[in-house]
């Protein structure tokens, strides 16, 4: 083996190794599941009545105020691989407000329904896959 | 061949005569009752004359009243049973139900009155209320939507008024032997407890009808702790809901500690030495309960970071968001921002319990300009809320905040409030930004926002946005969402005119589905 040329050639792969580090984030796309978050609960909650001289708290027909759906999606996370998360697709979150159809203070609260409003979004996720960090061209 | 008589032979008379000496007595009794009705009414009809109007002096005896006191009739016997009880009850739920759907509010209220009472009835002849209810809603069949009973509203009602009227059952019992408990007799009320957790696992309805009576009620002590731990270690088999058994847990902290079975020390104590465990429920109440404690807050947050574990991060921040004073909460989920560096839906909720917090945290950064992540957040929990001051942090941050993803998650807030002219125009303003308009992936956040706007109905904002928005680049994935989004919402001659050049094809965006 002719070892004048191994200078060079470990020139070189310091070369590639730093061009290549330069840009590269060093991430990779994590999937996360699909959530549904509650707000807080809104006029449908319950009542309190008085009945044969016990007084009751009824949490009967839980309405939240909203609630949030988050689609499965991807995040970036740190890696020690020259790879970074390319994003594919957007998606939104949205958000669905509750409201209580009526509000009779009665003991039995069947028909006591919370109605959805308008679905509306208020964010959003993305889709991403994994790939290798592109080399600097010159 | 002979036989000898066999024992039972030999024995059976012996038998036979004690049972006739054991059932004696109840034949005695049964015969005196036959005869002391069939005497009754004549023994009445002479005891208690008809009412006749008599004039006496004072202090002169009225024999007639006297000997009516003296020998009341017998009192009539209700033969309805408890589940005959309940049923009735269901079905004046559904009869209120039905009269307030028809917006009769007299006769919904009558209906309901009728229902009060015969609740007080129920709850007045059965003592034991609580453990007949139990029973029945251990027996309940499966809702409709689990395969049991049948797959009709009618069907469905039904289930529903049943569980309903079980539940009350169970709550006014709770609360009734509260009064003896309180006295120092606990036995009963305890009792009741350990029944319920003891019927919780049996089905749906009774995880239902048991979690409503016990969560966040003040019933849960520290006697049955090994119970509640025996449904995490359910919940972990996955035979148990998680998220009750997690609240029930909660609950039993929030007990213990209310009513001095355990200090705050001994809870801490506890929840440092969960905190590092397996068991989520564990986990969870472990880290609520350092967290409502100023001293170990920190704790969590540093657990939490070494940790890692981006899922128990947005559990703390959601619980922060609801439970902790919102300056607390706000402070959290910013020492939360390395590990979960947005999390809208724990702002979504801090923005309706306290938006002027929100709104005061968001101005602060702004003008610092820091923190760009987190002032999407805040505008997103404020922005997002019906209020003036919503509005206002809004357009703030479209006018004002000198990062682009801010302005889109304004531009989210302001589509939202369903006003086409506000939401037309905060869409505008986002596409003169040229780095908003020069990026596919902002774009795409652009065509979702334009989503809310397609709710107003407003056929020429769609239009003159969908214009624009389809001369510049967009990723093919967006461009498919905004030509349905133009289809849904334009007269079909005008959806389809003037499509824009194609978007990036290096972004290579796979389809969306349409909302």
């Amino acid at each position: 083996m002719n070892w004048r040329f191994v200078p060079t050639l470990l020139s070189a792969a310091f070369l590639l190794a730093s061009l290549v580090a330069q840009d590269c984030p060093r991430e990779k796309a994590e999937s996360r599941p699909a959530s549904i978050h509650n707000g807080p609960p809104g006029n449908c909650s319950g009542i309190e009545y008085d009945v044969g001289g016990i007084r009751v708290s009824s949490k009967t027909v839980a309405c939240p105020t909203f609630v949030i759906f988050t689609p499965p999606h991807d995040v970036a996370t740190a890696s020690n691989k020259e790879t970074y998360a390319h994003v594919t697709a957007s998606l939104p979150i949205t958000m669905i407000k509750f409201d209580c159809e009526r509000e009779y203070l009665i003991i039995i609260p069947l028909g006591l329904k919370c109605v959805a409003g308008a679905t509306q979004n208020v964010g959003f996720v993305r889709l991403m896959e994994t790939r290798p960090c592109p080399v600097a061209q010159s | 061949m002979n036989r000898t008589q066999p024992t039972w032979r030999r024995l059976a008379p012996l038998f036979l005569a004690m049972a006739l000496v054991a059932t004696l007595p109840f034949l005695l009794e049964r015969m005196r009752q036959h005869r002391t009705t069939q005497t009754a009414p004549q023994a009445s009809s002479s005891s208690a004359p008809a009412p006749v109007s008599i004039e006496t002096a004072p202090g002169e005896v009225e024999l007639g009243r006297e000997a009516a006191a003296a020998n009341p009739p017998p009192a009539a016997v209700d033969p309805r049973t408890f589940a005959m009880l309940v049923d009735e009850l269901v079905a004046i739920g559904q009869r209120t139900a039905a009269l307030a759907q028809q917006d009769d509010h007299a006769g919904a209220t009558a209906s309901d009155q009728e229902a009060r009472a015969l609740f007080a009835i129920l709850m007045e002849r059965f003592d034991d209320a609580g453990e007949r209810a139990l029973d029945l809603g251990s027996s309940l069949p499966s809702a409709p939507a689990e395969g049991g009973v049948p797959d009709d509203a009618a069907a469905a009602e039904a289930h529903l008024g049943h569980r309903l009227v079980l539940h009350l059952v169970l709550a006014a019992e709770c609360t009734r032997r509260e009064t003896t408990a309180a006295a120092g007799a606990r036995e009963r009320k305890d009792g009741l407890v350990r029944a319920i957790l003891d019927v919780l696992p049996v089905s749906a309805a009774t995880v239902e009808i048991g979690s409503r009576t016990l969560i966040d009620q003040p019933h849960l002590r520290a006697t049955h702790e090994p119970q509640v731990l025996g449904l995490l270690r359910l919940a972990s088999e996955g035979a148990f809901p998680r998220s009750v058994a997690t609240h029930l847990l909660v609950t039993l902290w929030n007990n213990v500690q209310r009513f001095g079975e355990r200090t705050s020390d001994d809870l801490a104590r506890l929840a440092l030495l969960w905190l590092g465990g397996d068991d989520p429920s564990q986990r969870t109440a472990a880290c609520r309960q350092l967290l409502l404690d100023p001293r170990y807050r920190d704790l969590v947050v540093s657990w939490l970071r070494e940790r890692g574990d981006r899922d128990v991060a947005a559990e703390i921040a959601g619980i922060a968001a609801q439970e902790l004073p919102p300056d607390n909460a706000l402070a959290l989920l910013r020492e939360l921002t390395p590990l979960l560096p947005s999390a809208p839906n724990a702002y979504l909720v801090l923005g309706f319990r306290a938006p002027e917090a929100l709104a005061d945290a968001y101005r602060a950064l702004l003008a610092s300009d820091v923190q760009p992540r987190m002032r999407a957040d805040l505008v997103t929990g404020v922005g997002m809320t019906t209020t003036a001051l919503g509005l206002e942090i809004a357009q703030l941050a479209l006018q004002n905040d000198p990062s682009p993803d801010v302005r889109l998650q304004a531009v989210f807030a302001l589509t939202a409030r369903r006003d086409p002219v506000l939401g037309e125009a905060a869409l505008q303003q986002a596409l003169d930004d040229p780095r908003i308009a020069n990026d596919p992936l902002r774009l795409s956040a652009v065509v979702l926002a334009l989503q809310n706007l397609e709710t107003t109905g407003d056929v020429n904002a769609l239009h003159r946005i969908g214009q624009r928005l389809q001369a510049m680049a967009l990723g093919d994935a967006s461009r498919q969402t905004l030509a349905g989004i133009l289809a849904r919402g334009l007269p079909t001659s005008v959806a389809g005119v003037g499509r824009g050049e194609t978007g990036d094809p290096a972004q290579g965006e796979p389809a969306q589905g349409s909302r």
